[in-house]
């Protein structure tokens, strides 16, 4: 199976705008840009190993994207995955072409040419354009599918040779000098390199091009490194009846995750995502995902962690199934002993265990704060639910602020000095039925609210000691003069 | 190779006990160092701060014990479910606020739980709270998850004499405001409960505005206002 335009499809399929467009995709070596990728709908004029500039001017409107070939990999194996409904074995050929193993699978699908059909007919679905070709041996099938006309794809034993005559001898796998040197001496199909003789062409071309002849023609065997089928890391557990006890459940839960850990330890992984699905007997699948900050599969840590989970689950009526699989995975050396081993890292795992659980049961409980450039003292950090990498030391470190700020200040009566205008100094404050008169005043401190936000009033913020000793942050509203208990010195 | 363990994983191996003199934590100030059980702070273990009726909460005090408390790599946990805290302040404080985890817990049994998990574990240094009364089963569940993860516990609650409850703890602190200046905001602190401190001493305790700097001193005046030393019965 070739696919001609993998780069583009895939390309296309992330990125569903460009659809019907005009892309062409650039490689760049050095300072050096080359088109490398064309899609169908770019004009005849461009072709791929000219310079964007080239293109550009040909087609004004052309879009012109960085080619990407370790996401094509990627990809490409993931299209093998996916292919593995067709058949068990598949191969990859990168850049841009696949194996499938049809051995057998005439009876599955109603013969070979149906096969094909419903291949195509897939992949056509998910926008991928691919030649498809079925051939006795790997090298016959690359050839026919990249280079094959549309008539001539399922070729028998005896057939072979005939249907590689007419193709051009690049449908060989050969290397390019290999190719132009057989173009200069007059050879341009399969047919006539077969007619030179082999000792002479070994001399002339290296090993290599009788090795390609053999593997095309069957003569030799050509292994192929098949894709490993993963199988999902899952357990199952069905219930005779609704079961709605926690024990009971943590009994099961308990077995599906010795199983799940049992899978992971065969394979050498460990789980970086679990998910847990318990089924009611009448209601949709409740689900419950747990993540880990780093790869487990610890039994016993696995099942306080799903517990933890577990105490969320809501159930009316019980559950009649229970199920976990690990959505995520990675693999996991094997686990060193506890006792080897620094004081300092074994707390720090501790630790990401630990907020594992609590974000496991606690949803967003857990916060960072962060601190923000901001004058207005309710604005000057901000919380969040990972972890803080940055470091800003806010602009008002330098005056002291209360270690309790209230997030709404409080509205409160006072009594201020008699005065003029609205800017005397409080005498005793009312908070919540409790009387403080102040022993003591320093201020104002005057904040400005953030008036490019819309926010135009301004504080005036005392700091009050009360006959006690206790200390208040009070702030009077310059525009209004409402005051307000704004944070306590504790 | 293999390396030697550390003193501490082996006490957990081999089931010795540590005794306190090792596994104990000072803060900046020697006079208030000196109060305490063996002149240190005891690690692996619940150390309560007192305040009295209607004063604030003494977190500035809880503060300089869990900055003190504060071992490399180790994180502080502040339970915080009224979100009250400043963290500015704690950052000028000269907290590292990456190694701050605040708690939002929804209702107190949560907060319970979480604070059990947090002095459990080994990662953490420091576990602050305030907590307005606890059951004995509560507070004995604390104590152990305290000695199992080897950090602080430092529990603020409300005190009234004859009326508390004793809890499973360390140290028992009471701080009190007491009249500041301008540029001086003063606390009484007092030892209510700690095998071998000096109980019943008042400190008064100073922060200076412009500098930040800490001072202590032995309280000269106002004996009268702090209440009378409380007998250990825990």
């Amino acid at each position: 199976m070739h696919l001609p335009q993998w780069p583009i499809d895939r390309l296309r399929r992330r990125r569903p705008e460009l659809r019907h467009k005009a892309f062409a995709l650039i490689e760049t070596i050095g300072a050096r840009q080359r088109v490398t990728h064309v899609s169908p709908e770019a004009p005849a004029g461009i072709f791929p190993g000219m310079t964007p500039a080239e293109a550009k001017a040909h087609h004004a409107g052309l879009i012109c994207l960085p080619e990407s070939p370790a996401d094509d990999a990627r990809s490409l194996e993931a299209l093998g995955r996916w292919l593995m409904r067709f058949s068990p074995n598949v191969c990859l050929y990168p850049p841009s072409s696949l194996f499938l193993d049809a051995t057998g699978l005439q009876r599955l699908f109603g013969g070979l040419d149906q096969l094909r059909r419903r291949v195509a007919h897939a992949l056509a679905k998910l926008g991928i354009s691919a030649e498809i070709a079925i051939a006795p041996t790997p090298g016959a099938a690359w050839a026919l599918a990249a280079f094959g006309r549309g008539d001539l794809r399922i070729v028998g034993g005896g057939e072979l040779l005939d249907a590689l005559a007419a193709l051009p001898p690049e449908a060989m796998r050969l290397d390019r000098m290999t190719v132009e040197m057989l173009a200069a001496l007059g050879i341009r199909s399969i047919g006539s390199l077969l007619k030179l003789p082999r000792d002479d062409l070994a001399v002339r071309f290296g090993r290599v091009i009788l090795q390609r002849i053999d593997q095309a023609t069957g003569a030799v065997h050509e292994p192929l490194t098949f894709l490993e089928y993963h199988a999902p890391i899952l357990a199952n557990v069905e219930f005779d009846g609704a079961i709605e006890s926690l024990q009971t459940i943590h009994l099961a839960l308990r077995q599906l995750v010795a199983e799940v850990a049992r899978q992971l330890a065969g394979r050498g992984l460990g789980a970086r995502e679990l998910r847990m699905t318990f089924r009611p007997p009448y209601a949709p699948i409740v689900e419950k995902v747990v993540g880990l900050a780093r790869p487990s599969r610890d039994e016993s840590a696995l099942f306080n962690l799903l517990c933890c989970a577990t105490e969320a689950v809501e159930t009316r009526e019980g559950f009649i199934a229970a199920g976990l699989s690990a959505t995520r995975i990675e693999r996991l050396g094997d686990e060193q002993p506890a006792l080897i081993g620094g004081e300092e890292e074994r707390n720090a795992a501790e630790l990401d265990h630990l907020l594992e659980r609590l974000r496991a049961r606690l949803e967003g409980a857990v916060q960072w704060a962060e601190l923000v450039e901001s004058h207005v003292p309710e604005q000057s950090f901000r919380c969040r639910e990972n972890p803080v990498v940055s470091d800003v030391r806010a602009g008002g470190a330098a005056v002291f602020r209360p270690i309790c700020l209230l997030p709404a200040p409080r509205a409160i009566r006072v009594i201020v000095m008699p005065s003029d205008s609205r800017d005397g100094l409080p005498i005793s404050f009312t908070d919540q039925g409790e009387v403080h008169r102040l022993a003591h005043v320093f201020g104002p401190e005057r904040i400005t609210g953030q008036w490019w936000n819309g926010r135009w009033k301004t504080r005036d913020y005392f700091d009050v000691l009360d006959a006690m000793g206790n200390r208040y942050w009070l702030f009077r509203v310059a525009d209004t003069g409402r005051w307000f208990m704004h944070g306590v010195f504790e | 190779m293999v390396r030697l363990a550390t003193a501490q994983s082996c006490f957990k191996t081999f089931g010795i006990k540590p005794t306190a003199a090792p596994w104990a934590f000072r803060t900046e100030l020697n006079e208030l160092n000196d109060l305490a059980p063996g002149g240190a702070f005891q690690y692996g273990a619940v150390h309560e701060l007192l305040w009295q009726g209607r004063s604030a909460l003494p977190r500035s005090f809880a503060l300089l014990l869990a900055k003190a408390a504060q071992t490399e790599g180790g994180v502080i946990v502040w339970s915080d479910p009224r979100r009250e805290l400043n963290p500015p302040a704690l950052s000028a404080a000269g907290i590292d606020l990456r190694r701050l985890l605040l708690l939002r817990c929804a209702n107190r049994s949560e907060e319970i739980w979480t604070l059990a998990e947090c002095l459990r574990c080994r990662g953490v240094s420091a576990t602050v709270a305030a907590v307005q009364c606890l059951s004995r089963i509560e507070a004995r569940r604390l104590q152990l998850a305290a000695e199992r993860g080897g950090g602080v516990g430092l529990f603020m609650r409300p005190y009234t004499p004859g009326i508390s409850s004793y809890y499973a703890a360390a140290t028992r602190w009471l701080i009190q405001p007491a009249p500041g200046s301008d540029q001086v905001q003063r606390w009484n602190v007092q030892l209510l409960h700690g095998h071998g401190g000096q109980i019943g001493k008042v400190l008064l305790l100073e922060v200076d505005r412009e500098t930040r700097a800490l001072h202590a001193s032995a309280a000269m005046a106002d004996r009268s206002a702090a209440p009378a030393p409380a007998r250990a019965t825990a």
